[in-house]
């Protein structure tokens, strides 16, 4: 589904710079990207999603070539074919867990909210178990139902491409297992891919692949 | 030949036709005014030389005394909307201190002559602080002095010109006309009058200017035409006669049988002049006051 | 689009404290001074209305501003006095008309001006209800004071006492209603007008009671033909058809007060010859132009006028400046938040709409309160310049 070729990323002030020879991700995969921190995942995700753009290299998505599209395509693109989960969660302060769900089909105007749309929403907060919370804002939840609408969120176009960046980075233990549970099981059952960005070796067990981000930098083969 | 001659007829009746349209759609061009009097000395005055488009009217009653009379409000609100209000000053219609009249559209036609206005003493009283203080009167039959009648008219002819100036002569005109009349009838009675010395007694006070401006020596009763003479009645003119030796007593209406005899026992004569308040039953005020100094003339 | 609205409405929505505040603010700080003008405009207009409409005034000497507001606008300025012998001097100099006026006395808060039916006239008002007063003791009314007092035609109401603590001198006297004026924007509205003869009977200088021949028990003494009477005479404080006979004045009309009077010279040739004679042979009384007094207020209300829009030019600045400060701080705020709908895909222009909608939000619901203020001025501004006057 994603392959990565001879990719070069620098920031402008040449701090930091990124190269990778080359990655692939299968469709339905659920990878696991570990390494130190400031090693460069966060600015790789960014790189798969097209938020950054590389200097060199070409990221190809299924099929798609991503230094081909123009930024519109870009944005469209990720809008409606990979949904993203950060690790503050990023929820809009002011809509209800509903409305933070169906935000996506508010940015963007191919997209519309049809009596489709909001009976998927239900189903999907159903599978997550908040369907007595639609009308709750983000202060009333629990850090643990946050991620979880921060979740719902990234699902809700029905993306096969999900990219979640330290998902379970700011919960506690058990809120770990039970979004690590609903994120995995959801997504196999969908059949999406799902590249994750993760400090925790427990949580990273539990995906097909584990990738050593420090190795893959290195240009070691992924497995 | 007959149809142009009946053609010739139907336009010559339209032609006239509509001049007399056009003259009184002229004639209704000109506002109707209307002018209210308190009297009827002031109404005929005001008759004799208003325009056409001018209304005299006089509301009183022919049975009321005008000085006297009390306007109902209705009556008050006609006279606040017409446009002149011919008052007779001397303290007359006693009703306007009540009234609410406006000023600007009223006309004291005694105004000329007002310091020469006689003034009657009455009871006095006093209540409150303030002390004591008079009500007194003034007596209002102007117009009974032919000369003060002219000032009169004088004042309703000026009133009437500045309402309707373009009947200025009209007016003029009319006013003359009067002029020289009450100047006759002035004439008349100070030739009538004008040796007579002799105490007068007047059954009522109103002829204090008459008495004024013709020489008479007069004392007067308050007494009306009809009343019956009682005893006081009686009491009264004989203690009048004996300081003031009367051999005529003037009324101002037609005394009763009874009222014209006891004069008569008393060795006076009877003599109506009638001050022509109000509406005359003949004949207009010229005409009255013809009589008053023909049936003056003859009793002397 | 409508999503856009949508998402910005909810936001307003949820941070409506804020966003009512800074509206609020602005609106206020905005509305101030142009509030200001608006009232300083129509009170512009108002005054010199009035005051072009009154050719002349007549009033003892002393200030000029007293006169014209008191006769124009019937302040609560208090004049000194002249006697009718002035109206009876100018109206018999047939150059003139002459309305004479006596405003002391009140119906609560409505003031009674006492003058003769001309003015209505002159001041082109007309009878809504009733009829206007044609006898002492009757009274018509502005429609603002009919309304206050709660009264109309065949109604009474009752003068209030001049001083409470005057209980020897004049009493209240009740009057009928008879008739309504017409609304006319002016300060007639508010104004109950009577036959000036009934002011004087409420200043007691006349007034009605039995003849003391007909009740011999309210004679003290008889004095030759003088009769004194005792203090049971009974002095009437309402004034009916049955007793209206009985009233009299005492003492002669030409030495009864009078405020102000009215002058309408009949041409141009009668007013100069008129203020000729005043400024030149009269010490005791002034005959003025109004509208030259009012444009004499006018500039001075205008200078002051300035002065305070300068000082809240600076304060709405202000006032924006830390609404300015606001704004910023609000999107720094939302940084994150606009980081994340960024990566999610929605493109730069809707993210600065949903920025920029709340700063047009705030300046929108701002304008629509300054714009209901200034209607809601326009509206009132009449009544508000007879409330300040």
């Amino acid at each position: 589904m994603i392959h990565i070729n001879d990719l070069h990323f620098s920031y402008p002030d040449g701090n930091f710079s990124l190269n990778i020879s080359t990655l692939s991700i299968n469709s339905g995969e659920s990878i696991a990207i570990t390494g130190p921190s400031g090693s460069g995942k966060t600015t790789l995700l960014n790189l798969i999603c097209g938020v950054s753009r590389p200097q060199s290299g070409d990221i190809i998505i299924n099929g798609t070539s991503l230094k081909q599209q123009n930024e519109k395509a870009l944005r469209q693109y990720r809008i409606t074919h990979i949904g993203m989960v950060f690790q503050s969660f990023e929820l809009l302060e002011y809509l209800n867990v509903l409305d933070n769900i169906l935000l996506p089909y508010r940015l963007d105007k191919t997209l519309y909210i049809e009596k489709e749309t909001v009976e998927r929403a239900k189903d999907i907060v159903r599978t997550f178990g908040m369907e007595d919370k639609l009308q709750r804002y983000p202060s009333q939840l629990s850090q643990g139902e946050q991620q979880r609408v921060a979740i719902m969120r990234a699902l809700i176009t029905g993306a096969k491409l999900i990219i979640a960046d330290e998902p379970t980075g700011n919960l506690d233990p058990k809120n770990t297992d039970l979004v690590a549970d609903m994120l995995l099981d959801f997504v196999k059952k969908e059949g999406s891919t799902l590249v994750t960005v993760t400090h925790d070796h427990t949580f990273a067990k539990r995906f097909d692949r584990v990738i050593d981000f420090t190795q893959l930098l290195k240009g070691e083969k992924d497995a | 030949m007959l149809k142009k001659l009946l053609f010739t007829f139907v336009l010559i009746v339209m032609m006239n036709g509509c001049n007399e349209s056009k003259e009184q759609t002229q004639t209704e061009d000109r506002t109707s005014k209307e002018v209210y009097t308190v009297n009827y000395p002031l109404y005929y005055f005001t008759q004799r030389m208003a325009p056409k488009n001018v209304q005299v009217v006089f509301p009183v009653p022919q049975d009321v005394d005008p000085a006297f009379w009390r306007p109902n409000t209705e009556e008050i609100l006609s006279f606040a909307q017409a446009d002149l209000i011919i008052l007779n000053g001397a303290d007359y219609a006693k009703w306007r201190s009540t009234a609410s009249l406006p000023e600007s559209k009223l006309i004291n036609t005694s105004k000329a002559f007002e310091k020469e206005l006689i003034h009657i003493e009455s009871a006095d009283h006093t209540h409150g602080p303030g002390g004591e203080h008079s009500h007194a009167g003034t007596a209002f039959t102007t117009w009974l002095d032919m000369q003060q009648a002219i000032k009169q008219a004088e004042a309703i002819k000026n009133a009437l010109i500045l309402m309707e100036p373009e009947e200025k002569e009209h007016i003029e005109q009319s006013y003359l006309q009067l002029k020289q009349e009450l100047g006759g009838l002035d004439k008349g009675f100070k030739n009538a009058f004008s040796d007579l010395q002799r105490p007068i007694v007047a059954s009522h006070p109103v002829y204090q200017y008459f008495a004024r401006a013709y020489g008479l020596n007069l004392k007067s009763l308050l007494w009306e035409p009809e009343m019956k003479i009682d005893a006081k009645a009686q009491a009264d003119i004989k203690t009048l006669l004996v300081v003031h030796p009367a051999k005529v007593l003037i009324w101002e209406g037609k005394p009763t049988t009874e009222n014209s005899d006891y004069i008569r026992n008393l060795g006076l004569k009877n003599i109506v002049i009638k001050p022509c308040m109000n509406l005359p039953e003949h004949g207009d005020f010229i005409t009255q006051m013809q009589e008053n100094l023909k049936r003056f003339k003859k009793a002397y | 689009m409508r999503d856009l609205f949508y998402l910005l409405l909810r936001y307003l929505l949820f941070y409506r404290a804020k966003i009512i505040t800074l509206s609020l603010s602005l609106a206020l700080v905005a509305a101030i001074p142009l509030g200001l003008s608006i009232v300083s405009s129509i009170t512009n207009e108002h005054l010199q209305a009035r005051a072009h409409s009154t050719p002349l005034l007549l009033g003892a000497q002393g200030s000029k501003l007293d006169l014209v507001l008191s006769t124009l606008y019937f302040s609560d300025q208090e004049l000194p006095l002249m006697t009718y012998s002035e109206i009876e001097t100018l109206q018999e100099s047939t150059l003139t008309n002459v309305i004479p006026l006596y405003r002391k006395y009140r119906v609560k808060t409505s003031p009674i001006v006492g003058t003769t039916p001309e003015y209505f006239a002159f001041r082109n008002l007309q009878v809504q209800e009733g009829r206007h007063f044609v006898r002492i003791g009757e009274c018509i009314l502005g429609s603002d004071a009919a309304k206050r007092l709660g009264v109309s035609v065949g109604d009474t109401i009752i003068s209030s006492p001049d001083n409470v603590f005057d209980i020897a001198g004049t009493y209240p006297l009740k009057m009928d209603v008879v008739g309504v004026l017409k609304p006319s924007a002016t300060a007639d509205d508010n104004a109950v007008f009577t036959d000036i003869k009934t002011s004087w009977i409420i200043e007691g200088l006349a007034h009605g009671h039995d003849k003391l021949e007909n009740d011999p028990r309210s004679i003290l003494k008889r004095e030759g033909e003088t009769l004194i009477a005792n203090a049971s005479l009974m002095q009437y404080s309402y004034i009916t058809s049955e007793n209206m006979n009985s009233f009299h004045f005492h003492g002669k009309q030409s030495a009864f007060p009078v405020n102000a009077a009215i002058v309408l010279p009949h041409d141009h040739k009668s007013k100069t010859i008129l203020m000729g004679r005043y400024m030149s042979d009269n010490p005791l009384q002034m005959l003025i132009e109004p509208h030259k007094v009012i444009t004499s207020l006018i500039d001075t209300i205008f200078d002051i006028k300035n002065l305070a829009l300068f000082i809240l030019l600076v304060i709405l600045a202000a006032t924006f400046a830390i609404a300015v400060l606001v704004f910023i701080l609000s999107i720094r705020l939302r940084r994150n938040e606009l980081q994340t709908i960024l990566k999610i895909g929605a493109s730069p222009f809707r993210v600065k709409m949903l920025l920029f909608g709340e700063i047009i939000s705030v300046l929108l619901i701002a304008s629509i309160l300054v714009s209901i203020s200034a209607l809601v001025m326009n509206m009132l501004g009449d009544k508000l310049i007879y409330l300040i006057l």
